[in-house]
């Protein structure tokens, strides 16, 4: 007699779903790729700050803001660069893996549900990102501080990973929906490329700039460098705007994958 | 009892047909689906697991319906999808743990997942191996451990032994016959009879679609004028089986056309009374009455030539 299924199952489905969606992750060759990657922007904070060293007669003393400055643009900055390339590559195979290695089928007829399936992977996948992002930083952080014995403002840190964790979900939410809704990795890879660095620059030419979501990070950075400049937080309604789209950009992307998804004849 | 219920089952592809109006009772049985390539087999398992849906038709499986209850189904129901493959960068053991921990819903002992691996004859120096090494044959094993990992009431194998050497296929049809007995219910697709033969109590031929032929193969046989099946013992010497049989022969000769023949391990009956002779010979343990080697292929050629 089959019983109905509980919360408390569902919630061992997306923990066993979870773990195994992060170990995999974990082991594959996309934990070097990625190490190996957030390597780049900590080498660019260190050689702007080995140049600011280098130019006592220019940066006399190294302040707190300097400190501040170099960190969100030298190295946020470019992080939000390299990593939305970084995770497009990476997570193009998250769901389109799985049709290509011919798992799928076994895995969509085990218990849990496809969207319990999907969604542990999102959380595998964020939880794994959020681990990489936080190591950066760490080095990061450290460095600067052994180097020039001060440490990053904590509002300056936690508005950098908030921005950079914020761009990574969108880039994430692309290369999902993509992955699950095409299962063609090369479409997966090959579509949020050029979105990121075509279309968003042919939206410039229209004047249309202010609609594509790197505008949105683009702002949000002002405020923070404003903040950093002249200690003073500007958030008007535009800016609030652009900050609630930046954070439910991804969440919608997400939802509507999830939406489809289900409902996707896994045949064809 | 019906384990599965199918009522009127369709499904299109763009405009072509694939499954048209398919209704059938599978009662806790080795259930066959036979068939050309492109005849509808593997849709129709699709269906049944909820893994696509039907353009027309009901599915019940274990009293649920697949349209509302397919979560519940599926913890009752394990698959072998055909040319199965798999995370190249996990292992045996790895895929045998997640799938187990899946069905069960607890954490699995190093003996509970050893033994599906020992089950299913994948050598041990490959269980902590990366799937990206195994062979064909061992990734279809590794298949057939996942499907019954966790036991499952009902396990859909769709073309299961295609790339399993003949030892090892007829290693796997001793240990389907084993867990058939335990209680199992299996629906199999393939294209080779003389493997279906071997399994099923129950064949479906089916083609564009549509049921050609759905019987036990007692009664298949039977209304074909097929009357010979092969009588065998996994467990005992040959002599005793003969001896047994005709044993049988002389309580029971109305149901024989012909005293036995030997032939090598085994003693070919010519019967009218198959379906009778299989039950009785329930009562001795470790004795297996098959069809002969070919009826079912010249079923299946008689049926589809017409």
């Amino acid at each position: 007699m089959l019983k109905n299924v509980t919360q408390n199952e569902f919630i061992k489905y997306q923990i066993i779903l979870t773990k195994f969606f992060f170990k995999k992750i974990l082991k594959s060759w996309k934990t070097i790729f990625c190490v190996i990657m957030i390597i780049f922007p900590v080498f660019t904070v260190y050689h702007k700050l080995s140049f600011m060293i280098s130019n006592p007669s220019r940066y006399p003393t190294i302040t707190q803001n300097n400190i501040d400055y170099l960190f969100f643009n030298g190295f946020v900055g470019f992080s939000i660069l390299l990593f939305r390339l970084m995770y497009v590559i990476i997570f193009s195979d998250i769901v389109s893996g799985e049709f290509s290695n011919k798992f799928a089928m076994m895995l969509y007829s085990t218990p849990p549900s496809r969207k319990r399936i999907l969604l542990s992977k999102v959380i595998a996948i964020i939880l794994y990102s959020t681990a990489l992002e936080l190591l950066s930083f760490v080095i990061v952080v450290v460095g600067l501080s052994i180097s020039t014995g001060l440490i990053v403002s904590l509002e300056v840190l936690l508005l950098g990973f908030l921005i950079v964790f914020l761009t990574f979900l969108l880039s994430f939410s692309i290369s999902f929906m993509l992955s699950a809704l095409t299962r063609n990795v090369i479409i997966s890879i090959l579509i949020p490329i050029l979105y990121f660095f075509f279309v968003e620059q042919f939206f410039g030419i229209f004047d249309l700039e202010n609609i594509t979501y790197y505008y949105f990070v683009n702002m949000m950075t002002e405020v923070i460098s404003n903040y950093l400049l002249t200690g003073t937080i500007i958030l008007g309604i535009e800016e609030v705007s652009y900050l609630i789209g930046l954070i439910s950009a991804p969440v919608i992307i997400f939802l509507i994958t999830i939406f489809f998804f289900n409902k996707l004849d896994i045949r064809t | 009892m019906s384990i599965i219920t199918l009522k009127g089952l369709s499904k299109k592809y763009g405009k072509k047909t694939v499954v048209n109006n398919i209704s059938l009772e599978i009662k806790k049985s080795c259930f066959a689906f036979l068939g050309p390539n492109g005849a509808g087999k593997t849709t129709t398992l699709l269906m049944i697991l909820g893994l696509i849906k039907p353009l027309k038709g009901e599915i019940t499986i274990l009293g649920k319906n697949i349209k509302n209850q397919s979560k519940l189904v599926r913890q009752k129901v394990g698959f072998l999808p055909e040319n199965v493959g798999f995370y190249p960068s996990k292992t045996g053991r790895e895929l045998v743990t997640f799938i187990l921990e899946l069905r069960t819903k607890q954490k699995q002992t190093t003996e509970q997942i050893d033994s599906n691996l020992k089950w299913c004859g994948l050598k041990k120096e490959y269980w902590d191996k990366k799937t990206k090494s195994y062979s064909q044959g061992m990734r279809q094993r590794l298949g057939i451990a996942l499907a019954f990992a966790g036991n499952p009431e009902v396990v859909v194998l769709d073309e299961p032994f295609s790339n399993i050497d003949p030892l090892g296929r007829e290693d796997f049809i001793n240990k389907i016959n084993v867990k058939q007995k335990q209680g199992l219910t299996i629906l199999i697709s393939s294209h080779i009879t003389s493997d279906i033969e071997k399994l099923a109590d129950t064949v479906t031929i089916i083609d564009n679609g549509v049921v050609k032929i759905s019987d036990s193969i007692y009664s298949l046989m039977k209304n074909l004028k097929y009357n010979e099946y092969e009588i065998f013992s996994n467990k005992f010497q040959s002599n005793y089986v003969i001896t047994k049989i005709n044993e049988i022969y002389s309580d029971k000769k109305e149901w024989f056309l012909e005293r036995p023949t030997v032939l090598r391990d085994s003693l070919i009956v010519k019967t009218k009374f198959p379906k009778e002779l299989k039950s009785y010979l329930e009562n001795f343990n470790n004795f297996e009455m098959r069809p002969l080697t070919g009826a079912l292929q010249k079923i299946y050629r008689f049926t589809m030539e017409g």
